[in-house]
């Protein structure tokens, strides 16, 4: 009997539902493609484009006339330390702003000023004042205006709590996927002459040391590696220096970051040491974001760290007043979206806090061209998902805007293709193949509780693969995922009632998470040397002459080959600055 | 130290393709202090029953996804302190898929 109990069939199916995907979606719907958006879960509420509280930096030369795309470009090439797709990145700094008007034109609002032109903010990272922003809800912008336009487009299909899980492919070209309707327990046959992946980054790998939603499990990243797509930039992964990560109420805030760079907040270890006097003894708690992130996990990773795996971040040292004013300025009642400090048990009056970086962005993905191709006809990507435009680190507020450049471009691109082509039927002995691969989970009576291979990745990305690497630690850290994915493969889900079920899902997103996690970890353990997002303690200095070159990971079988491409300096070469 | 104190909480079950109607599940001695109503729903689906089902995306008190009732009123689950004693059921006035997990574009008038 066939697994697969419902077939849909469509022009273009869009993997992931937030800035990206509905941008996507809206583009094909432009060229005339019936579209599906799918989300795992919730449309406008998932991801992490809501998220982002401030930045969206677009070359409109509003504030200084000097700035243009040439210029962002610019910044954004020397941001990530030259190993960026040039291409891409004048593709993306030349088509921001005019995607940025089309946002504005679905509904988003943005700051302006009284000669109706945007209000510009200078943002680390940028030689121009390029961000433009609403308030300190930015990504509620983008979601308002983005669901306003889907919501206008009847040819636009939203499938929620429907969870994207394989691509078919057939002689090289796209011939469709298979989804989980996670209200039913169905598997779902989706026949397509085209797909793009916009499902965002893979923070996920790292928590509770994640300040992102928990839908980011690097679903995309998998389903394109199996799918025979190759991944790029994976060992770059950026990084927030102060997150809370007690009490459990509080994991993962951080605004209250604030209090370090702002209010004069003292960073402790365990032993009362002011540590950053080893690392920057000159700016000490004002040192760059990364140097203060790397000095933090180093402190924790070496056992130095706060009993919930922090360092303590203190102002209690000021005046309860000085406190208190600081306070009713940036988050009123020590409150701050809904979280309350006082009432969670933290008085940062009196009390030291524990904070650790958290992991905020990812840099690396899938490799793509500039027409958000991925070398599988028919196969697109898009946004976070993808890599290219940061290369070793992103500069502030580029990624809201380089997810409207991507994502229409994935979205015209992909519906052109499926107008054009003849679908290709998906081959059923593959689709019962892949069906019960997903199913065996449920259907196992013993196994593998997924729980333990989740939280043991977690960990060994934290402290072997995050902040602070070397050379033996990746090796072992490899050596320890690769067995981890290889007990994945008998998970056996508890839970046997196919509807909602969040444990069938858990498990199959852990092995998504477990691919990528090694490619990671084996991905740093290739890059012989020290850039970006980027540390080695073996090799703690840039390496020019030896690695300006992408660290490329694709899958053969069930083994992750890793090596390099040359970077193209096509308009600016690292010698010219 | 002292010792912890632990809620009691009560959980509202329904599957509406297989149980003819709503039912609780009631646990005992479930860590609470400094943790979220999400939290201990987390806390109760892995240490107890994997298959209940909740909602929750952000994580941060913005995306509204992990709405559902706490002792008669609604809220985000990811933002509001557990209690001493819980009763955890559906958002109000919203369509039930599952246990907790609603359907969080539909409205469905009050009393039904």
């Amino acid at each position: 009997m066939s697994n697969i109990v419902t077939q849909i069939e469509t022009d273009v199916l869009v993997v992931g539902s937030e800035g990206t995907g509905a941008r996507a979606a809206i583009e094909a719907d432009n060229y005339g493609a019936r579209t599906i958006l799918a989300s795992k879960g919730i449309f406008g509420g998932s991801g992490v484009t809501l998220m982002a509280p401030y930045s969206c930096c677009v070359a409109f030369g509003h504030e200084d006339p000097r700035d243009n795309p040439r210029e962002h470009e610019k910044d954004t090439i020397m941001g990530g330390q030259f190993l960026g797709n040039q291409r891409l990145i004048r593709v993306y700094t030349e088509n921001a702003p005019q995607r940025m008007l089309d946002l504005e034109s679905y509904g988003a609002r943005f700051n302006k000023k009284e000669d109706g032109k945007f209000e510009q903010v200078l943002m680390p990272g940028h030689r121009f004042p390029r961000a433009i922003h609403y308030k300190f809800a930015t990504g509620k912008q983008f979601r308002k205006g983005l669901m306003n336009e889907v919501g206008r487009r009847p040819n636009i299909k939203v499938y929620e709590d429907f969870f994207v899980l394989d691509l078919l492919v057939e002689s090289g070209k796209i011939s469709g996927a298979l989804a989980l309707d996670l209200r039913t327990g169905e598997l779902v046959l989706v026949k397509t002459g085209a797909v793009i992946l916009a499902t965002g980054g893979a923070m996920e790998m790292f928590y509770p040391r994640s300040d992102a939603s928990c839908d980011l499990t690097g679903d995309s990243h998998a389903m394109a590696l199996r799918a025979g797509a190759q991944l790029r930039d994976l060992e770059f992964m950026q990084f927030f220096p102060t997150g809370m990560v007690h009490p459990p109420a509080l994991n993962g805030v951080i605004w209250i970051g604030q209090l370090r760079y702002k209010c004069g907040g003292l960073l402790y270890n365990r032993y009362g040491e002011r540590f950053m006097k080893k690392y920057d003894p000159v700016n000490m708690e004002l040192s760059t974001r990364d140097l203060v992130s790397r000095a933090m996990a180093t402190e924790i990773i070496e056992g130095r760290g706060t009993p919930h795996g922090g360092v303590w971040l203190d102002v209690s040292y000021l005046g309860d007043n000085i406190v208190e004013a600081y306070a009713a300025e940036v988050f009123p009642n020590f409150s701050f979206r809904g979280y309350n400090l006082l009432e969670a048990g933290v008085d940062i009056r009196k009390d030291a806090i524990e904070v650790a970086p958290m992991a905020h962005f990812y840099m690396g993905g899938i490799t793509i061209n500039e027409f958000c191709e991925t070398g599988i006809e028919g196969l697109y990507a898009a946004g976070e998902v993808t890599a290219g435009i940061n290369g070793a680190n992103r500069i502030e507020g580029n990624a809201l805007s380089e997810i409207q450049v991507f994502g229409a471009i994935a979205g015209q691109v992909a519906a052109q293709y499926a107008g054009q082509q003849a679908k290709s039927e998906p081959n059923r002995e593959q689709v019962e193949e892949k069906c019960a691969a997903l199913l065996a989970p449920l259907e196992r009576n013993e196994g593998v509780s997924y729980f333990g291979l989740r939280r043991q990745a977690q960990e060994i990305m934290w402290t072997q693969v995050g902040l602070v690497r070397d050379g033996e630690k990746l090796e072992k850290a490899a050596a320890a995922l690769t067995s981890l994915r290889e007990q994945s493969s008998r998970i056996c889900v508890r839970n046997k009632t196919r509807e909602c079920n969040r444990e069938w899902m858990e498990a199959l997103e852990t092995q998504n998470m477990l691919l990528l996690a090694e490619a990671m970890a084996r991905s740093a353990l290739y890059r012989k040397e020290t850039r970006g997002a980027h540390y080695r303690r073996d090799y703690p200095e840039k390496n020019n002459d030896q690695w300006l070159v992408n660290v490329v990971a694709t899958l053969e079988g069930e083994k992750l080959n890793i090596n390099q491409a040359p970077v193209e300096f096509t308009y600016l070469k690292p010698e010219e600055v | 130290m002292s010792e912890q104190a632990l809620a009691k909480v009560k959980i509202y079950r329904y599957n509406p393709k297989v149980d003819r109607e709503p039912y609780y599940d009631e646990y005992d001695g479930i860590p609470f202090e400094g943790r979220t109503v999400l939290d201990v729903l987390k806390y109760v689906y892995e240490k107890h029953d994997t298959s209940l089902a909740f909602r929750y995306s952000c994580r941060g008190g913005l995306c509204n996804v992990c709405l559902l009732m706490l002792n008669g009123k609604n809220v985000m689950s990811c933002k509001k302190l557990a209690e001493k004693e819980m009763i955890i059921e559906p958002a109000k006035n919203k369509k039930v898929i599952k246990d907790l997990m609603v359907d969080l574009s539909e409205k469905v008038e009050a009393g039904v």
